[in-house]
């Protein structure tokens, strides 16, 4: 074999080699980029509040929501086994959240501007409030 | 055949086989990068497309979602309208053919645009555009709503009297005096049902939520919730002994 067919031949496998080595380093740098975001993503998709702090998370409405029917369920987690006081301005609710801290409970609301008041306790007694302001309107 | 004309052969030959060994090389090379680029393509689709989709998802849902916005009049520039929210947060409507104006008092009436004045209190309902300006379909004009004052406590019955009973607050161990107002709605868990009960039904010792508005040192309930009752004494001669 002729000196050229083997300088082409060591030189085309050394191209390779490193051709194959940036794909790899470049496969594993998008890799490592792209799991923090899952995790940031996965963070914010699920705000359950851990079983040590007392805290409340309203998954659904949100504030200044406007509703077209009423009753409407609200829903949201807390510490498992709270108590939950759903306050409207003319009913309040009495219940309790689910071992895993779920809680939902069917509301009415009064046309125009509704300020609800959610409450939880937990066994010790102390509790953590948030203020809801929904606008119902039937003719929206 | 001469020895110069088959040396000429010879490298003919070589030239030959070292064109066809790099067409071969750079064929594969190419075959190897489109490779490598779809493959890149395939690998990066099912990492991003959950992220993507979900963002895409709540960008849509927020969009699609009607909203309100709150607040005092504090300039109105031909089909826009600025207000300030009810947090000090200047905030822009734009109104169109289509919105539909109505002020709400003791009776409800269908105004013009044209009657909104600077100082309005309005309820704008509508869909939020990019830009966060509210496309309103409905605007209330109406009052303020007032900050709720209503709260609730939670706590032991220590004493019980016609009118009013008194409580000591869980987790803090202040006593408050609790009254009915006149529609009190009482209720209490039967198994896994709530059910009506009584303002009178309150004994001492039972644990209760209330919810009502507080005053200096009482407390005025529209509802409250029994959670728990006292168990009623066993044997009631050995107590009375």
């Amino acid at each position: 074999m002729r000196k050229e067919v083997i300088i082409a031949i060591v030189g085309g496998v050394a191209f390779g080699v490193i051709l194959a080595f940036g794909i790899w380093r470049a496969n594993s740098a998008l890799k490592e980029d792209a799991t923090p975001e899952i995790v940031e993503s996965e963070a914010i998709s699920s705000p359950s509040p851990t079983p040590d702090e007392l805290d409340i998370a309203l998954a659904k409405p949100a504030d200044y929501d406007v509703l077209t029917s009423s009753p409407s369920v609200i829903t949201g987690v807390t510490q498992p086994d709270s108590w939950i006081i759903v306050s409207t301005d003319v009913e309040d609710y009495y219940l309790r959240s689910d071992g895993t801290g779920k809680f939902e409970q069917e509301v009415e609301f009064i046309g125009g501007v509704n300020q609800l008041i959610i409450t939880a306790y937990n066994q010790d007694g102390k509790s953590v409030s948030d203020n809801l302001l929904i606008v119902y309107s039937t003719e929206f | 055949m001469t020895i110069d004309k088959k040396l000429k052969l010879n490298v003919k030959s070589n030239y030959l086989i070292m064109k066809k060994f790099f067409v071969i090389i750079l064929t594969l090379f190419t075959i190897l990068l489109v490779r490598v680029k779809v493959l890149a393509q395939e690998e990066a689709t099912p990492e991003g497309d959950p992220i993507r989709e979900a963002v895409q998802e709540k960008i849509e849902e927020a969009q699609n979602k009607p909203v309100a916005y709150l607040g005092t009049v504090t300039d109105i520039v031909e089909n826009t309208v600025q207000i300030k929210s009810i947090e000090g947060e200047i905030k822009q409507v734009s109104v169109n053919d289509d919105t539909k104006f109505v002020k709400v008092n003791s009776s409800t009436t269908t105004v013009n645009y044209s009657d909104i004045a600077i100082g309005d209190f309005l309820v704008n309902m509508g869909y939020r555009n990019p830009d966060d300006v509210l496309v309103v379909g409905r605007t209330l004009v109406t009052s303020q709503p007032e900050k709720p004052k209503r709260e609730s406590v939670f706590g032991k019955v220590t004493e019980k009297l016609n009118t009013e009973i008194t409580i000591e607050i869980k987790n803090n161990s202040e006593f408050l005096t609790i009254s009915p107002e006149r529609n009190i709605v009482v209720t209490k868990k039967d198994e896994n049902e709530t059910i009506r009960s009584r303002f009178a039904d309150i004994e001492e010792e039972s644990i209760i939520f209330a919810v009502g508005v507080r005053s200096e040192d009482s407390f005025s309930a529209r509802s409250i919730h029994i959670v728990e009752t006292p168990l009623p004494s066993e044997n009631p001669d050995e107590s009375s002994e």
